[in-house]
């Protein structure tokens, strides 16, 4: 009798050691699959260094830009343009210049400031986003941006990309592709650059790439008399 | 008093009513007759019709349309599989924690949260048409059809399966 109930109490123990073993690494994948991410911090600003010098006459950006966040392309004024080429001309000298124009990503941002309802927020790494759950679509924040940058979607919209929702009704801009950034790759415009013109990365890190290229090479802001303290510079303008 | 007596078949009602003599006991013998047949009678009816409810509620259940005793809707649940939460708490929750989790991915860049409208889809669009909506028993427009609530979310977030948005040509 008692050799019966040892061998069941024995049976019990490995079944439960061998179920412990085939689930284990289910339920730490599980977790790790399911690992949140930190909340992103203002010890980091991100910020681009645009180099028109090398600007050549393409839109490969452009085109980045539209297949990553599931734009149309289109050029009507009621089609969302989230960056765009534009070509400028010195009348008086003759010299002419290309550079993509987007979002600057403001510290001070007007868009923010107009809000009437705290939609239009900056990240505290300094991305300016729209929220489009709160945004009602009054268009301020439009009015408001010296640089154009931002479209409202006036057409329901059909198969957006899981990562970038997207909807009628609501103001959207460049978002320095934020899923892209939260997933540490770079924005798609940058990445796809053929000439590297486009140099993302850290501004509050003094030994990043684009801390060391703006502390030797000259740059400027687009509108600085603005005093909005933009995260996009521009070379050669 | 007698006459009445006689004639009461099946209408008790009546002689209870009326007033008579109470020492007249072959008026009381068959009143309690009446009353246990007329008792016996209901008692049969409720049961038929019990039983004839019961065979309705099981047709209904094998066609597919209602499933459960309360008519609930039957729902397409894709992949199905271990959900993040236990179901019943995700019925009455779902919306409080994927608003939660919307608002820190949204303000402050947490990504990778298990409550996220992106992971409902990915294991609960339908195996046929990659889809949460769209049809009767989807699985998100299922119930919130039967519940008469509008679901906002995918008329900006993505209702489909990634492996369905990938084999599309990009614009």
């Amino acid at each position: 009798m008692s050799g019966t109930s040892e061998q069941r109490r024995q049976f019990l123990k490995t079944s439960v050691g061998a179920a412990a073993v085939a689930i284990a690494p289910g339920m730490l994948m599980f977790d790790m699959a399911h690992g949140e991410t930190e909340a992103v911090s203002s010890k980091v600003r991100w910020g681009m260094l645009i180099n028109t010098a090398n600007c050549a006459d393409c839109d490969k950006c452009v085109k980045a830009c539209n297949k990553e966040n599931g734009l149309s392309g289109g050029l009507s004024p009621t089609d969302s343009q989230w960056i765009r080429k534009v070509e400028l001309k010195d009348l008086r000298t003759g010299r002419s210049l290309a550079l993509p124009m987007m979002c600057q990503h403001c510290a001070e941002p007007p868009c923010v400031d107009v809000c009437p309802t705290g939609a239009s927020f900056k990240r505290a790494d300094g991305i300016v986003l729209v929220d489009k759950h709160i945004c009602i679509g009054c268009r301020y924040c439009m009015m408001a941006c010296p640089y154009k940058a931002r479209s409202f979607v006036h057409e329901p919209l059909h198969d957006q990309k899981p990562d970038v929702p997207r909807g009628k009704g609501v103001v959207e801009s460049c978002t320095m592709c934020v899923q892209r950034v939260d997933a540490g790759k770079i924005p798609a415009c940058a990445e796809a650059c053929p000439n590297k013109s486009i140099l993302f990365g850290n501004l509050n890190d003094p030994n990043s790439e684009i801390s060391n290229k703006m502390r030797t090479e000259a740059s400027t802001q687009v509108r600085a008399d603005l005093g909005l303290d933009t995260g996009l510079r521009y070379q050669g303008i | 008093m007698n006459l009445l007596c006689d004639q009461s078949d099946g209408a008790a009602s009546y002689s209870t009513r009326l007033p008579h003599n109470g020492n007249h006991a072959s008026c009381r013998r068959a009143l309690h007759l009446d009353l246990l047949v007329t008792v016996a009678v209901r008692i049969a009816m409720v049961l038929v019709a019990m039983l004839c409810m019961s065979s309705i509620a099981s047709a209904a259940e094998s066609n597919g349309s209602v499933a459960g005793s309360y008519g609930m809707p039957k729902l397409d649940i894709g992949k199905g599989g271990h959900c993040v939460a236990p179901p019943e708490w995700m019925r009455i929750n779902h919306m409080k924690v994927l608003f939660k989790q919307r608002d820190e991915t949204v303000h402050q860049g947490i990504r990778g949260g298990k409550y996220s409208l992106k992971n409902c889809v990915e294991c609960h669009a339908s195996l046929s048409d990659n889809s949460v909506i769209g049809r009767p028993d989807s699985f998100c427009e299922g119930c919130h059809r039967y519940e008469a609530v509008e679901i906002d979310c995918f008329e900006c977030h993505s209702s489909k399966r990634s492996v369905a948005l990938v084999q599309e040509v990009p614009k």
